[in-house]
């Protein structure tokens, strides 16, 4: 049990699949502890009050915003962020597609885009059949604001992966 | 540092029962329950509030976090999440208004970490789930180390973010009793700005039994009944979730109608009263609230749901 006098806690996680161990105030937001303590930029500050969804990463392969996950709940979570995504000289298959529909342009939106449309397809697993109409695709992303692309090409992104598996 | 990230204690019980003690022995030093924080860590940050005592119940989950039947109670725990209760077949069967306000409440990134504990304690007029749980008659379980009580949500709030919720309590379920029988008319709308994220300038719940006059036809729609048991349950439309008792009661023993439905709808003032703010005004809130209770009695808007 933690000392309730002591200000900071340990926490363990694992961070894209590497064991993370670190000494951290309590409620320290998830977001700056991935940026500033452990250096990874991918994941954005936005709004900071779980509105825009840049910030959002995957705990145990849920979409959550970081900007308001407290890391003394992350003891014993599994965090993946945009960094886990593609893999040396290969992209992920949403990020090709991105790319291919240009529903990627400033990139604002995009991390927690892919991570909030990622836990979505990946929850899918082998059965494959989100609503013909996209309403569940649009539904797994309305979290997330993007103020260029006007969604439509992000969505066929998604439709992309759905039609050739992740 | 900012003072909340350098100055406050939390502290994480590994069990209910480690929790409840915690709080009995340092009740009036001012722990609060953490538990998804999604109001707590938004009200955190943006106000750079620091050195308060937080009671982490986040891991009690496997304790507090189920949803299942027990005898003739649907029993949902307070930690449940807005996705678990969304996607609980336990809690369809309780009534799908839930599972359609648990689906309404801000977006994906929100509901996997939002519990229904959380929702309903926070107190916002504008919760979505608290007209469902008015809807249904739903019963609050409080529990300390003096033991746990229920109290009718009913009479749960007693004020604008106010409840009977005492200091060494923590809520712990929500307890629905199972339906009637027979077919049911309900709604549940959330009216804001966008689909998602948007807080409700208005919202309600509303359902009721038809009661079927003699055996239907084949081709006879069960709206040919009349109603039994209408409840009209508000959010946003006052300090408090409120039923429009006067409305209700207009409703009982009559067939669904446009009639009905525009008598009803005259008489939300006796129980409802809105309240300019920076969401919307009295004005709108009253307007938009008189279309949903004509409609709805009327038979016009609302899902079928055969128990
Ligand atoms: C971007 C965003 C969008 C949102 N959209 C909606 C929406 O559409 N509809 C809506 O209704 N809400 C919305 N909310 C508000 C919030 O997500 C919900 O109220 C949520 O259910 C709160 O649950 P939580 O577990 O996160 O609570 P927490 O933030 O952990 O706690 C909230 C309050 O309840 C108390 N509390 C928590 N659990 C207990 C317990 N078991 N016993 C006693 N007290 C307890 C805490 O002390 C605190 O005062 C939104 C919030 C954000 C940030
Ligand atoms: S920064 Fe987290 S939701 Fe906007
Ligand atoms: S690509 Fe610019 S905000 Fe989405």
């Amino acid at each position: 049990m933690m000392d309730i006098e002591t200000a900071a806690v340990r926490v363990s996680f694992e961070l894209n699949g590497q064991p993370v161990s670190i000494q951290s105030p309590p409620l320290k937001r998830l977001l700056d502890v991935l940026r500033h303590d452990l250096g990874l930029m991918g994941t954005k500050n936005g709004c900071g009050e779980g509105d825009c969804g840049s910030c959002t990463v995957l705990i145990d392969g849920l979409p959550v915003v970081s900007c308001l996950v407290p890391i003394v709940q992350l003891d014993g979570a599994k965090v993946r962020t945009v960094e886990s995504l593609a893999e040396p000289g290969r992209l992920h298959p949403l990020q090709e597609a991105l790319a291919e529909t240009g529903g990627a342009q400033c990139g604002g939106c995009l991390s927690g885009f892919q991570m909030a449309a990622c836990g979505y397809l990946e929850s899918l697993g082998d059965a494959k059949t989100p609503a013909d109409d996209d309403t569940e695709l649009r539904r797994a992303v309305a979290g997330v604001l993007c103020r260029c692309t006007g969604y439509q090409r992000m969505i066929e992104a998604m439709r992309r992966v759905v039609a050739g598996g992740v | 540092m900012p003072a909340i990230v350098s100055g406050s204690r939390v502290h994480s019980p590994s069990t209910a029962a480690e929790a409840l003690a915690f709080l009995a022995e340092h009740a009036g030093e001012g722990w609060r329950p953490l538990a998804g924080g999604t109001d707590v860590m938004m009200g955190l940050y943006r106000d750079r509030r620091g050195g308060e005592r937080w009671l982490n119940i986040a891991r009690l989950r496997p304790e507090w976090g189920r949803i299942a039947w027990e005898g003739d109670e649907l029993r949902i725990g307070a930690l449940a999440t807005m996705a678990d209760l969304r996607e609980s077949a336990a809690a369809r069967a309780a009534h799908p208004l839930i599972c359609e306000a648990a689906s309404a409440v801000g977006a994906a990134q929100i509901q996997n970490r939002a519990t229904v504990g959380g929702n309903i304690a926070n107190g916002s007029p504008a919760g979505d789930t608290l007209p469902v749980w008015l809807a249904v008659d739903a019963e609050i379980e409080l529990t300390s180390t003096r033991g746990a009580r229920r109290v009718a949500f009913e009479r749960f709030m007693t004020g604008y973010r106010q409840s009977v919720i005492a200091a060494d309590e923590l809520l712990t379920s929500v307890v629905i009793p199972r339906p009637l029988s027979g077919e049911h008319w309900y709604l549940f709308r959330k009216v804001a700005p966008r689909a998602a994220q948007g807080i409700s300038k208005v919202v309600v719940a509303a359902t009721g039994s038809i009661e079927a006059r003699g055996s239907l036809r084949e081709d006879e729609s069960p709206a040919t009944g009349v109603w039994r048991g209408v409840r009209l349950a508000w959010g946003s439309m006052g300090p408090v979730t409120k039923r429009a008792y006067a409305a209700e009661r207009s409703a009982e023993g009559r067939k669904l109608a446009l009639e009905l439905g525009i008598e009803a709808a005259a008489m939300l003032e006796t129980d409802l009263r809105p309240i300019d703010d920076a969401r919307s005004t009295a004005a709108y809130r009253m307007a938009v609230a008189r279309n949903l209770t004509r409609e709805f009695l009327s038979g016009n808007l609302g899902r079928w749901w055969r128990v």
